[in-house]
């Protein structure tokens, strides 16, 4: 069986667990990085189907790491859901221009990240 | 000093006395001017300092409620969610103890099958004991019937060759007296040949139906084994059916609570994500008290600024400064010089597609 990828990248170890316990309950093979840095370093070819980021992180921020994330070959066209508390509409904006193709606040319901993760989730 | 030039006239004493006069003046004039300078840099630096302390206690008014509100954010929503984790993990306790049938004083079901398992297993240990005690028993009966058969076979080969002879000595009788005519010497020896054979056929009589009654006592014995052997199948069939019986009442046990699993398999999956949704608190926790600290740091370089002294900040600047980083809605609401809000929200989330 071709189990699909998903990088889990945020800087609350207990949340990549939540995260991590949600996607891995469904099928989904997780990856983890604490911040944008080494989740980059993540990006090392192997075949990533969804990415699910943070914003507000130490070292390089969720937005920063979209921005490069996007400029990577091979994973340019990776979706990415931002999963934050940011509610403000202006950092909203920045996710989407960023090249997010989700924004979901926390907390979050599991049926609802799986909802959106098969949404998104390359196929 | 004039007046000692006066009093002395120009001699040398007291031009001296003038001279030393001038220069105490001058010593005097040069400290009294630092002393004055000194009282104003420490006037200067007191009103500073005044200044300062009046400008943090200014904000430490507009900060402090808003801190005690972030701060008891944070305690409320650590307490509140490990509370609700604690029932939550509480009631999943007891939906699986209830589900595998663990209650007090109760043995669990699958202990209870492996108990009722092993005795039928010797139950029906005792049936394959009995049914080859059975099936020897026939077999032993067989062999004997089979030896008795033989001696029969033996009998009655011996009791066609008496006839043949008998035959022939009738034959032979008959020709005799057809050629002696009155000759009656020769019936003697004939009838006593045939006293022979009547004793001989007698005697053959005899075992034959010796051979008969031992016949008769297997025939006997082997409907008599066939009457125990009608016994046991009749109990092995009454303990094929309790064992029947006693496994059915297993496996409808062990059905309930199949049963009773998948009733509560979705009570279990609502409460694991009800769990999923609490333990997100820590999160925000998090980030409350790290915006906390962030806006303590803020504080004190507000009081003492490096570089080039600016311009205090006023209360509503201060407020929209320390709130810049506030991302949850629980910080926002609590800028507000309102109760605080109740801690934890629901497992409510807004996602956005673009």
């Amino acid at each position: 069986m071709n189990r699909k990828l998903i990088l889990v990248v945020d800087d609350s170890a207990s949340l990549r667990e939540v995260v991590g316990i949600t996607l891995k309950s469904a099928g989904y093979d997780v990856i983890e990085a604490a911040d944008g840095k080494q989740a980059l370093a993540r990006l090392d070819g192997r075949r990533i189907h969804l990415i699910v980021c943070d914003v507000n992180m130490p070292v390089m921020d969720g937005l920063s790491f979209v921005r490069q994330a996007k400029q990577v070959p091979g994973y340019r066209f990776v979706p990415i859901i931002m999963l934050t508390t940011e509610l403000r509409e202006q950092k909203k904006l920045e996710g989407q221009l960023a090249g997010a193709r989700a924004w979901m606040v926390k907390p979050f319901r599991p049926e609802q990240m799986l909802q959106a993760v098969s949404k998104l989730v390359l196929p | 000093m004039l007046a000692v030039l006066a009093v002395g006239g120009l001699r040398t004493a007291s031009l001296l006395c003038a001279c030393a006069l001038l220069a105490a003046g001058v010593a005097a004039s040069a400290w009294q001017l630092r002393w004055m300078r000194r009282a104003q840099a420490a006037a200067r630096r007191q009103a500073t300092e005044q200044e300062a302390l009046t400008r943090i206690a200014a904000l430490c008014s507009t900060s402090a409620p808003v801190w005690a509100r972030q701060l008891e954010t944070a305690r409320r929503t650590a307490d509140g969610e490990v509370a609700e984790l604690s029932r939550v993990f509480g009631g999943l306790a007891r939906k699986l103890e209830h589900a595998l049938g663990g209650e007090a004083g109760k043995r669990p079901a699958q202990d209870r099958a492996v108990g009722v398992l092993e005795s039928n297993g010797a139950e029906l240990g005792n049936l394959v004991a009995a049914l080859q005690s059975l099936q020897d028993s026939k077999h032993h009966i067989v062999d004997e019937i089979g030896r008795a058969a033989a001696q029969l076979k033996e009998s009655a080969a011996e009791v066609r060759e008496v006839a043949l002879l008998t035959r022939m000595v009738s034959l032979n009788a008959t020709i005799e007296a057809a050629r002696a005519g009155e000759a009656g010497r020769a019936f003697g020896v004939v009838v006593a040949d045939m006293r022979q054979l009547v004793a001989r056929t007698a005697a053959a009589s005899e075992q034959f139906s010796r051979h008969a009654d031992a016949l008769h006592g297997l025939v006997t014995g082997a409907f008599d084994a066939q009457g125990e052997g009608d016994g046991s199948i009749a109990w092995a069939q009454e303990l094929v059916r309790q064992v029947i019986t006693s496994m059915e009442a297993v496996v409808l046990e062990l059905s309930t609570s199949v049963s009773t699993l998948s009733q509560e398999r979705q009570d279990v999956r609502a409460d694991i994500s009800r769990v999923l949704v609490a333990l997100q608190f820590q999160d925000r926790v998090s980030q409350i008290l790290a915006h906390v600290g962030d806006n303590l740091g803020e504080l004190l370089a507000e009081a003492a600024p490096e570089g080039t002294p600016r311009e205090p900040a006023g209360t509503g600047e201060w407020l929209q400064r320390i709130a810049s980083n506030y991302s949850t809605p629980e910080e926002f609401d609590n800028l507000d010089a309102l109760p605080p809000p109740a801690a934890a929200r629901g497992g409510g989330s807004e996602i956005t597609y673009f």
